[in-house]
């Protein structure tokens, strides 16, 4: 299994990026704009606009690092599509990341 | 590749979903063009000049952008721009002190062949300008007026000093007048083109990000559906640590 350990290393530095990064976004930002109105101008337009912008380019990356763990890791199709969505819902990327993490754990421990 | 049912599935699969990162990554990219001919229709329609731009500034959008002026045509003496040519011909350009709700705002007649053109009389009463709005040419701010008492360039330095009030921040180009007069100066075309509009990146980003995805999907397609199928054999001696395999 040359290159598992480096390709979870990849998946997970994106998962927790585009995780943290989707779960400002919506649990600060959304309400600032849908509830407050506050993204309107100023910093915080920038900021709010910058933001969906990082997440978008982000997401690509982290769709790209786990479809390289999921293949090393014989996942199945259906079992991949749920993982690389993860990275669209706040917070599940978390779990995916969690999932991933024990499943290439045990594989490693197996092979050692 | 062994051709078998899954393979089969998978492909058409594949197919559907690429389509539709295609499909919405088009619609994307007609959003993206929508939003800027919007944005450009907006400020196409002329709005009065003091709505665009004031003594003290001017919003970005407001360079370009058509507006209207009615008002009255000041006492102080129209100046001339030395050295423009209109198409080839030699010739000035006239400067005139216009007053809208007591602001003074210079405007560009246009063009004349000679400073004693009959054209230069300016009219009596309120008339109404449409035209649009540029930048002083600041960068010969301080250029002294030629001997003859032209000016260099269109400052609004010289142009405050020689008629003794502030001007808005932007030159109205005159393109229409009502009433028109008998003879007027020829209008002259405008050097910044288009108002500055705020270009959606957000929304061409997404159109490019589902071409991505599109692609995605044909990697994930070859790996899961091309890939995997020689090494097969190999695989089925250790178990699978998928449960839900679709291979099963």
């Amino acid at each position: 299994m040359k290159g598992l350990h480096g390709a979870l290393v990849r998946f997970r530095i994106m998962a927790w990026v585009t995780g943290v990064l989707l779960a400002i976004m919506s649990v600060v930002f959304l309400p600032l704009k849908y509830a407050f109105g506050l993204t309107e101008q100023g910093i915080l337009a920038t900021v709010y606009a910058v933001g969906w912008q990082a997440h978008g380019w982000l997401y690509v990356l982290y769709v790209a690092a786990g479809l390289d763990i999921s293949f090393r890791m014989r996942f199945s199709v259906v079992r991949t599509v749920a993982v690389l969505l993860a990275g669209t819902i706040p917070f599940a990327s978390f779990f995916a990341d969690h999932y991933v993490a024990k499943t290439v754990d045990a594989r490693l421990a197996t092979q050692a | 590749m062994r051709v078998n049912a899954r393979a089969v599935a998978l492909t058409m699969l594949a197919v559907a979903l690429s389509a539709m990162c295609i499909v919405a990554g088009t619609w994307q990219g007609s959003r993206t063009r929508d939003i800027l001919e919007a944005e450009r229709a907006a400020l196409a329609d002329p709005i009065p000049i003091l709505e665009a731009a004031g003594i003290d500034g001017f919003p970005a959008s407001s360079v370009g952008r058509p507006v209207t002026a009615t008002g009255d045509f000041a006492d102080q003496a129209q100046l001339l721009v030395a050295q423009r040519e209109l198409d080839g011909r030699p010739g000035d350009w006239v400067i005139a002190p216009f007053v809208v709700d007591g602001v003074t705002i210079a405007v560009l007649r246009g063009w004349v062949d000679s400073p004693s053109s009959e054209s230069l009389v300016v009219p009596q009463g309120a008339v109404t300008l449409n035209g649009a709005l540029q930048p002083f040419e600041d960068f010969y701010a301080d250029q002294p007026l030629r001997p003859d008492g032209r000016l260099v360039a269109i400052s609004r330095d010289q142009i405050e000093r020689a008629w003794g009030v502030p001007v808005v921040s932007l030159v109205l180009v005159l393109a229409e007048q009502d009433p028109e007069s008998d003879a007027a100066p020829l209008p002259v075309p405008l050097t910044v083109q288009t108002a500055d509009v705020p270009f959606p990146f957000q929304n061409a980003a997404y159109t490019l990000q589902w071409f991505v995805f599109a692609a995605f999907v044909w990697v994930m397609w070859w790996l899961w559906v091309v890939r995997k199928s020689p090494e097969e054999g190999q695989s089925r001696q250790a178990p699978s640590a998928d449960p839900d395999s679709l291979d099963a």
